[in-house]
């Protein structure tokens, strides 16, 4: 039986982890570590507000979102247990690449922390922003109140909602272009996100990407020690090479869950621990039974699964 | 103990096609006028019908039990068992008191009246003659024993199902004690543990069936697939299994049987047979004197649309054990059933919280 570890994407405005760090020295160790790279206090890390600034506020924000997702990694490595296969959406595919060795962490976080310097738009920039499109389940990609304007860019794919009914897709672009959209579509079909006022994977993020590619090119990579799914198209990343490709490509590239849970399929995953709240619980479909883990009692339930579905909890990956 | 004694086959089988032709709402009234009669009631509810708001023997339909709210179970973890059984059984009562799990703190306990474990007995055997086993078969039962019903199986393959049963235990308690602790090298360690003896068992061939939980099912399926190769069948049950997993086993056993249930303490279903590559294994309770509803998990009152996940909501209305409306840690497909009087429940698993906040996504 193989396990696997899915890492989300985005960034999110709530501290999460708040009781897992009093709960676990591992991850106070670890934000340690983290504040030291970055030069954030373990409070900012934590649960602080985030900065108001919009590039300092995603780069404090990727900060945090990494740091948990790792220190959930980490308090089940302290245990014994750690998977087969990994797949991360954005910035999760990045800090699978951090788990599996193909970046050191501190390359990583430094990197996450030198995008706070990435320019703001100019005051009289249009604002960007995402929006969420649901879509019946069967309908293809394109099938979306968005789908040819010209500000308008499919991002995401997230997949199945659980009860089949729907696809939900995730539109980047100019937030009155999303906003308009929305409003001439049925209610419920397009909906804007509040506080998401950047066009993430999208060609509106070819500054940020033009500013990090310097910084990426300076970083090293490795092969990943284990199956490293891409969010940006269906395959395991299988070279250093493949992951700096992900980490350039990310910023402005569209994103797909299902590319990365289908890859995890192929990898024969029979059980994914999500690592961290970026995935909401219960929304989405899986081809496999997952466990949503950022509360300490989230801890128990999914090595209680593990055991149940017959994941070997004391035999390294290699051997499984 | 005698599970059913000189009740013939056809008996049995008789008695269950005359519970499967129970009128619901018709067994519902005489389980609740049972219970709260004023003198031959049980104690624990006519001490609750003193503090509803509204009497309870007024209760005509199966429906209406939800006015009772749902079932604390702290009720089963500090109270005598006793207490929940009628009056009309007579005392002193004579007979097991059966804990849940306990894995998650303090265990639920039940008495059994011998009625219950007969009509638990009853079901099992149904189980077992519709699932393909033969009797006069041996068997060994891995599962949990000591204060688990499920170990009483040891006992209904005996006497019910004649068959010759080696037994092994397990406590499903220690295992989540070392999770809890993080632990797992000692679970690994359990484990090996648990499959030495069955192996040591079934090693020889001389066993037909065995009877254990999934997980360790799956445990030996890994570690000795020549033993699970040799096995005409195997009964499963106690801890969550997928459609994946099951297809994993079927194929594992050949030919062999791969019967599963799905039940605690409380109350127990029966598998329907699963068809193969399906996605889908669903349950039928023991009707009547168990009914499982699968409810929203943001309203206990509401059943989710038929095909959709919800969580479970368990009643127990045998004569005497009443336990209306237990809401489970499990969640489910609501499963429409096409020869059975009440609905199923279909890919049981923990209770996951559902977020309605798919923003979050990004």
């Amino acid at each position: 039986m193989t396990l696997g570890y899915l890492l989300g994407g985005g960034v999110g405005t709530e501290p999460h982890g708040v009781e897992l760090y009093k709960a676990y020295p591992v991850m106070r160790d670890l934000y340690d570590q983290v504040s030291g790279w970055t030069g954030l206090t373990v409070g900012q890390i934590l649960e602080e507000e985030l900065p108001t600034a919009l590039e300092e506020r995603q780069s404090t924000g990727t900060v945090r979102e990494a740091a948990l997702a790792m220190a959930v990694h980490d308090i089940f490595a302290e245990q014994g247990l750690r998977p087969d296969a990994i797949g991360g959406l954005s910035l999760g595919a990045m800090t699978a690449a951090a788990l599996v060795g193909a970046v050191s962490r501190e390359e990583l976080f430094r990197m996450l922390v030198h995008s706070r310097h990435v320019p703001e738009p100019a005051p009289d920039a249009p604002r960007q922003g995402i929006a969420l499109a649901f879509v019946p389940a069967g309908a293809p990609e394109t099938d979306h109140p968005g789908h040819g304007h010209p500000d308008i860019h499919p991002s995401g794919d997230f997949g199945v909602t659980s009860d089949g009914s729907q696809r939900i897709l995730m539109l980047s672009g100019l937030a009155a272009a999303l906003e308009q959209v929305a409003a001439a579509a049925p209610p419920g079909t397009v909906v804007p996100l509040p506080d998401r006022l950047i066009a993430v994977h999208s060609p509106l993020r070819q500054p940020y990407r033009d500013f990090m590619a310097p910084h990426i090119d300076a970083m090293t990579f490795a092969t990943p020690r284990l199956p490293l799914l891409s969010c940006l198209e269906q395959r395991a990343l299988a070279s250093a090479d493949d992951v700096r490709d992900l980490f350039h490509r990310n910023a402005t590239d569209p994103i797909s869950l299902v590319d990365v849970y289908t890859g995890m399929k192929g990898q024969g995953v029979d059980l994914a621990f999500v690592m961290g709240p970026s995935i909401p619980e219960g929304i989405l479909d899986f081809p496999f039974p997952v466990v949503h883990v950022d509360k300490p009692e989230h801890i128990e339930q999914a090595v209680t699964t593990a055991y149940e579905l017959g994941i070997d909890l004391t035999t390294p990956p290699a051997t499984r | 103990m005698t599970v059913a004694p000189g009740l013939p086959a056809v008996a049995r089988d008789a008695q269950i096609e005359e519970w499967l032709a129970t009128d619901l709402d018709h067994w519902c009234r005489r389980v609740v006028q049972r219970h709260f009669h004023p003198e031959t009631g049980s104690p624990y509810w006519l001490r609750r019908a003193a503090e509803l708001p509204f009497d309870p023997r007024d209760i005509t339909r199966y429906e209406e039990l939800t006015e009772l709210g749902p079932f604390t179970l702290d009720t089963l973890r500090t109270g005598d068992p006793g207490d929940l059984v009628p009056r009309a059984v007579p005392r002193p009562l004579a007979g097991r008191v059966w804990e849940s799990g306990g894995t998650t703190g303090t265990p639920c306990r039940v008495f059994y009246t011998p009625d219950m474990v007969r009509h638990r007995g009853l079901w099992r055997r149904w189980s077992f003659v519709t699932e393909g086993f033969q009797e006069g078969r041996s068997w060994l039962q891995a599962t949990p024993t000591g204060p688990h019903l499920i170990g009483n199986g040891v006992w209904e393959a005996a006497e019910l199902f004649a068959g010759q049963v080696y037994a092994i235990d397990m406590d499903p308690r220690w295992v989540k004690r070392l999770i809890r602790a993080g632990r797992l090298a000692e679970v690994g360690d359990y484990t090996t543990h648990l499959l030495e003896q069955i192996a040591d068992v079934l090693g020889p061939g001389r066993v037909s069936y065995l009877n254990t939980t999934p997980a360790l099912f799956q445990a030996l399926r890994q570690r000795h697939p020549e033993l699970v190769a040799g096995l005409e069948g195997v009964r499963l049950s106690g801890t969550q299994i997928t459609p994946a997993m099951y297809h994993t086993f079927r194929e594992s056993l050949g030919g062999g049987i791969c019967g599963i249930s799905y039940g605690n303490t409380f109350g127990n279903a029966a598998s329907l047979p699963v068809a193969p590559d399906a996605g889908l294994i669903g349950y039928v309770p023991n009707y009547p004197q168990v009914t499982m509803a699968v409810v929203r998990k943001d309203d206990w009152t509401t059943p989710v649309d038929y095909g959709t996940v919800g969580q479970v909501r368990l009643t127990v209305l045998h004569e005497d054990l009443f336990l209306p409306n237990i809401l489970e840690r499990d969640q489910a497909v609501r499963l429409r059933t096409e020869h059975w009087p009440c609905d199923g429940v279909a890919n049981v698993r923990p209770l996951q919280e559902t977020s309605s906040a798919p923003e979050g996504l990004y």
